[in-house]
């Protein structure tokens, strides 16, 4: 099975699991640990949006809603970071579930807008709800996930691995081919015997089972549960990176996540200029690359071969 | 012709006021070809996306092999071997010609027991050759011209390994020379058990080969019999083929 995984994603995690034994910064570390779990979501959102079509504007959603029972549940109940990650991740699932089954009949803008919507609703709904979530302020005092940063960075960096291994594969079967499908054409997806409902809502539920876990990871690393996991702004964000890496292929979606979240940080010094910077690379990379940079990449590399061999 | 294979009693549609399908009933038999013939928007195609789940009946009932099968959703009428193709061909643009074959075989309705990998690939090669596309195994789908995705449109819903196949326009948009292929291959199904209802305009290529002939009009049954007898049917003459009799391939 590992045979069908791009050699260069083996290769990536291969460079960042030795990153630790020449650069072992806490704050390089740190932007890796975030890159990691950006990666994980946008890979997750990816399985879904990617592979059926229709955009999830409000994925942070899923990150929010498991990242706030997980904090509740454990600080509340006083449990273990991994019980209160599952606690997280199944809440966001189990919501997923619903919320698919009531909106998956919706196609293109009409379900963009209804994600979009629901993501509002609870992040309003985290303020009203104050007394539980802390409102603007989040959820402190969360016990933290390990002993310190290298660990945090090396249990990020592991399950970002599982994760892009888990979609590859998954995206590579039988399942990601009858995805596609149901992507290409619904109405002859259905007339081939497919259940494109079933599969829409179990996709929605998975793809919302990764991103809660990440959710949980996210509040035990930074010991808060903050507000802003329930934020737009991290929705955008996160379609943003898969978008600017290649939808509909995982490891697009994987680099695109690593390579905004450290171009980001490395443009930190130039303050004023940094936002300008980084869009217009967003801007570029719509223009000369619309289906993502990793396929791009691909496409550049594989004729420099072939002009060299020939 | 064998038994019964699809009966359709009283199957009623309207969109607003409009009465697209109303009160229609026939039978169709094993191993019979059941061609539909009618005028532009007589509820032809609204007849067969009622048959395959694409749109739900007001009333009436439709038994599939004695099950009624009324209101089910199209995968589940497409897994008990109940196939179709599309007017305009629907076909996934971006997967090859070869997936677009290997996908529906998931999901076939004979044995319980899975198609093994190589099983698929022999039944897609044989299906690439009958159509007459092995040659474009590896191509993308949106490579192909109109002629070619009709045809794979088809395949596709063979694919599926039906028992009742329904054929919308298969021959629209296809030159002299597919059609002829097309119509030997539509024999060869029926002579290997495959049961066929088409919709065609192209009344003298499918009066040459249909078993019997159903008209509609205004998503009326308006006659079902013999292409000998539709073609002397006062009624049908008159509300659609025009003043004079029908000239008739086989007569």
């Amino acid at each position: 099975m590992l045979r069908n995984i791009p050699k260069i994603g083996l290769v990536f995690f291969g460079v960042f699991a030795l990153l630790p034994f020449f650069a072992d910064s806490p704050y390089i570390l740190g932007v890796i640990t975030m890159a990691s779990l950006y990666a994980v979501w946008a890979m997750s959102w990816d399985i879904f949006s990617g592979y059926t079509g229709e955009i999830n504007f409000g994925y942070a959603f899923f990150i929010g809603t498991a990242a706030f029972a997980g904090a509740i549940f454990g600080t509340r109940l006083g449990l273990t970071p991994w019980l209160s990650i599952t606690i997280g991740a199944l809440t966001a699932t189990f919501l997923a579930l619903i919320t698919g089954i009531l909106t998956l009949r919706l196609r293109g803008p009409y379900f963009t807008i209804i994600t979009m919507s629901i993501n509002i609703a609870f992040s309003e709904l985290a303020l009203v709800l104050w007394k539980w979530t802390g409102g603007e302020e989040g959820i402190s005092g969360i016990e933290p996930l390990t002993d310190g940063p290298a660990s945090d960075y090396y249990v990020t960096l592991i399950f970002s691995f599982v994760v892009f291994v888990v979609l590859v594969i998954l995206s590579r079967s039988k399942h990601g081919q009858i995805l596609i499908a149901i992507r290409e054409n619904e109405d002859a997806a259905e007339a081939s015997g497919i259940n494109t409902i079933i599969y829409r809502v179990l996709m929605f539920g998975l793809s919302a089972f990764i991103a809660g876990i990440g959710g949980g990871l996210h509040i035990h690393i930074q010991m808060h549960a903050s507000h802003d996991l329930l934020s737009l702004s991290l929705s955008t964000m996160i379609l943003i990176m898969a978008i600017f890496g290649g939808m509909g292929t995982i490891i697009g979606p994987m680099f695109g996540a690593y390579g905004l979240s450290i171009l980001s940080e490395l443009l930190r010094n130039l303050a004023e200029y940094r936002m300008l910077i980084y869009t217009g690379i967003l801007v570029l990379t719509i223009f000369y690359a619309p289906n993502g940079i990793f396929l791009r990449m691909k496409t550049l590399f594989s004729a420099i071969l072939s002009k060299r061999k020939g | 012709m064998g038994e019964v294979l699809l009966e359709v009693k009283g199957l009623c549609k309207s969109f607003g006021g409009l009465m697209a399908t109303s009160a229609v009933s026939f039978l169709t038999h094993s191993e019979e070809i059941v061609g539909i013939i009618g005028p532009n928007g007589a509820g032809k195609t609204t007849l067969f996306n009622l048959l395959t789940g694409f749109l739900k009946a007001d009333s009436g009932e439709i038994l599939y092999k004695g099950q009624a099968i009324g209101g089910l959703r199209p995968h589940k009428i497409a897994r008990t071997g109940l196939s179709r193709s599309f007017q305009l061909a629907r076909l996934f643009p971006n997967m090859t010609v070869e997936q677009t074959l290997i996908v529906p075989q998931y999901f076939t309705h004979k044995g319980k027991t899975k198609k093994s990998a190589e099983d698929i690939q022999a039944y897609c090669e044989k299906l690439l050759v009958n159509i007459g596309l092995q040659k474009k195994k590896d191509h993308l789908v949106k490579s192909l011209n109109q002629g070619e995705l009709k045809l794979l449109d088809i395949a596709r819903s063979l694919a599926t390994d039906p028992d009742l196949l329904l054929l919308d326009e298969p021959f629209s948009g296809l030159g002299y020379r597919d059609i002829q292929p097309l119509t030997a291959l539509i024999l060869r199904l029926r002579d290997s058990g495959l049961t066929l209802m088409v919709i065609e305009h192209k009344l003298k290529e499918l009066m040459s080969f249909v078993d019997r002939v159903i008209v509609i009009n205004f998503g009326r049954l308006i006659a079902d019999g013999s292409p000998q007898e539709i073609g002397k049917n006062k009624e049908v003459i008159k509300s659609y083929l025009g003043e004079e009799e029908i000239e008739i391939g086989t007569a």
